[in-house]
């Protein structure tokens, strides 16, 4: 089972992606910050990360520098309100992004390539 | 054969840092780039033990002695070959050389970019520092710029191996000590990679390898001389060719990868980006070498495309400039098309092979540059992206070609 690291600051993102992801039997652990959150990444050992890119007291896109310096190819998906964010050039370190909406059908799709991909590379 | 001088009163036994810089017959400034990477040097590694090399390919054009004779601090090593070989031979020269120095990084830089500055190797070798054993560069760009790597390398290395290496073609790389001792022990060298190739075939390998690799964002543009016609058709055959003649040996990497992976972006921040400059494509050009391919090669094509890829690429024959569009389903069953056709065949066959791709090459080209005429940079980028998707999509397609081959 894939484990999942929800990092996004809204309550309501976090538990609407923990039981929808739960639901598609992938194991969710959610973080309400980017405080030390590459401790947390180190000691969780998460298959991917879902990462809202802008948060009260953390910037995403610098959250997503740091966890490719350390972590080159844990897969992160961008999670957004709008997709202004691709005007900076940070933003392609990330697997892929997403619009947040109620409907995680596209989350979801993205979240089975990021995984598909990088355990096609591991085999 | 390649012989060495080695130029600093001393013996050069041992380096940390390797800076290798290929010149050949039509190299630019090579006493310029050899300054400005001297002051890099000095500039951000003054402590460390560091070392220019100069791989000459011909040594028949006054660049030994250009090189020899400009000052610099920091030592100097020549290495050149007897001509035969091509530059890959050379840079494998070099390869080995950074081994032998037992120096933990190399980067390489290419004499072509007439503008290569000092900050250029602190952002190449940086990332090596923190333990990435792969950098290639990210440059400011025009959205027209080097449309060879933006339509067939980028999306075919990126669909093939799984990273999404923008510029997979160079000019400037950075390597490990590790990689480099991973790259020497593959035996995959052949004509296409020993002459245009060498960056493209380390870029491959890097990826196949899965180790560390990043982009270095440079925020400068990368001037380079722009190629004549001949030029542009030995460096389309010798890059394109090395895509496709790689991926025999390295089927059992490309194969299993499905989509494709980020890599970490370092470089960024600092001084604001210098703006690309302006580039004119020449639309008119581009449509008359797509139509003029058809005189030539139609037949070709037939043999070597499926039936309704050419029923489509007649179809785009006839649209005019202002409705003129070659969809990217289309580009990309053409590249996988290719890719198959190239594999096993003798050196006459592909040369024929590369040359028929290279109308179609330019009606992509065109597609494109009309496509986003009015898009900005970052808008264009959308676009590749899109493009390398449908690359990724249409992946089983190639796996399905290659194994009924």
């Amino acid at each position: 089972m894939a484990k999942i690291l929800v990092v996004d600051d809204e309550e309501h993102i976090r538990l609407l992606y923990s039981e929808e992801l739960s639901e598609e039997g992938y194991d969710v652990i959610t973080a309400d910050s980017g405080y030390k959150l590459l401790e947390k990444i180190e000691k969780e050992k998460p298959d991917l990360v879902i990462l809202d890119i802008k948060m009260v007291d953390y910037n995403g896109l610098d959250l997503l520098q740091d966890i490719r310096a350390k972590f080159f190819d844990l897969p992160v998906i961008l999670s957004t309100a709008y997709d202004t964010f691709k005007e900076d050039i940070k933003s392609i370190a990330a697997d892929y992004y997403v619009v947040k909406s109620f409907d995680l059908s596209e989350l979801k799709s993205k979240i089975a390539m990021a995984l598909e991909a990088k355990y096609s590379q591991e085999e | 054969m390649s012989a060495e001088i080695q130029v600093d009163g001393n013996q050069i036994n041992e380096a940390e840092i390797v800076i290798s810089i290929p010149s050949y017959d039509e190299c630019c400034d090579l006493a310029n780039t050899v300054v400005k990477v001297d002051r890099g040097l000095n500039e951000f590694f003054n402590s460390r033990d560091s070392v220019i090399i100069n791989c000459d390919h011909t040594s028949e054009d006054g660049l030994r002695e250009i090189f020899l004779t400009t000052e610099t601090q920091s030592p100097k090593i020549y290495i050149t070959g007897n001509g035969s070989g091509g530059e890959g031979k050379l840079l494998r020269s070099c390869l080995r050389k950074v081994i032998e120095l037992s120096a933990s990084k190399l980067v390489i830089i290419e004499p072509r970019a007439a503008n290569v500055q000092p900050g250029w190797i602190l952002k190449m070798i940086e990332p090596l520092e923190k333990n990435f054993q792969f950098v290639a560069p990210i440059y400011v760009h025009h959205k027209d710029e080097d449309l060879l790597n933006s339509m067939v390398v980028y999306p075919l290395t990126r669909s093939l191996y799984g990273w999404r290496i923008r510029r997979p073609v160079g000019g400037e790389l950075g390597l490990s000590k590790e990689l480099i001792e991973r790259v020497l022990e593959m035996d995959i060298w052949n004509g296409y990679v020993n002459n245009e190739g060498f960056a493209v075939c380390l870029s491959t390998l890097a990826m196949c390898f899965r180790k560390p690799m990043c982009q270095a964002f440079i925020n400068q543009p990368r001037k380079t001389v722009e190629k004549g016609e001949g030029e542009f058709l030995t460096y389309f055959n010798g890059v394109v060719g090395s895509v496709f003649s790689l991926m025999e040996p390295l089927e059992k990497y490309w194969k299993k990868v499905k989509w494709s992976r980020p890599t970490a972006i370092l470089g960024i921040g600092g001084e604001d980006a210098e703006p690309a400059e302006e580039l004119e494509t020449d639309v008119d050009m581009l449509h008359e070498k797509f139509l003029g391919g058809f005189r030539k090669y139609e037949e070709f094509w037939r043999e070597v495309v499926s039936q309704t890829t050419y029923n489509k690429v007649q179809e785009i024959r006839n649209l005019d400039m202002n409705h003129f569009n070659f969809p990217a389903q289309t580009w990309t069953t053409i590249l996988y098309d290719f890719a198959v056709a190239f594999r096993g065949k003798d050196d006459e066959y592909r040369e024929h092979l590369l040359e028929a791709l290279l109308p179609l090459f330019y009606g992509k080209a065109l597609s494109y540059v009309k496509r986003t005429e009015r898009m900005s940079v970052q808008q264009a980028e959308d676009t590749i992206e899109a493009e390398c998707m449908v690359f990724e999509e249409n992946k089983p397609y190639l796996i399905s070609k290659w194994d009924d081959d």
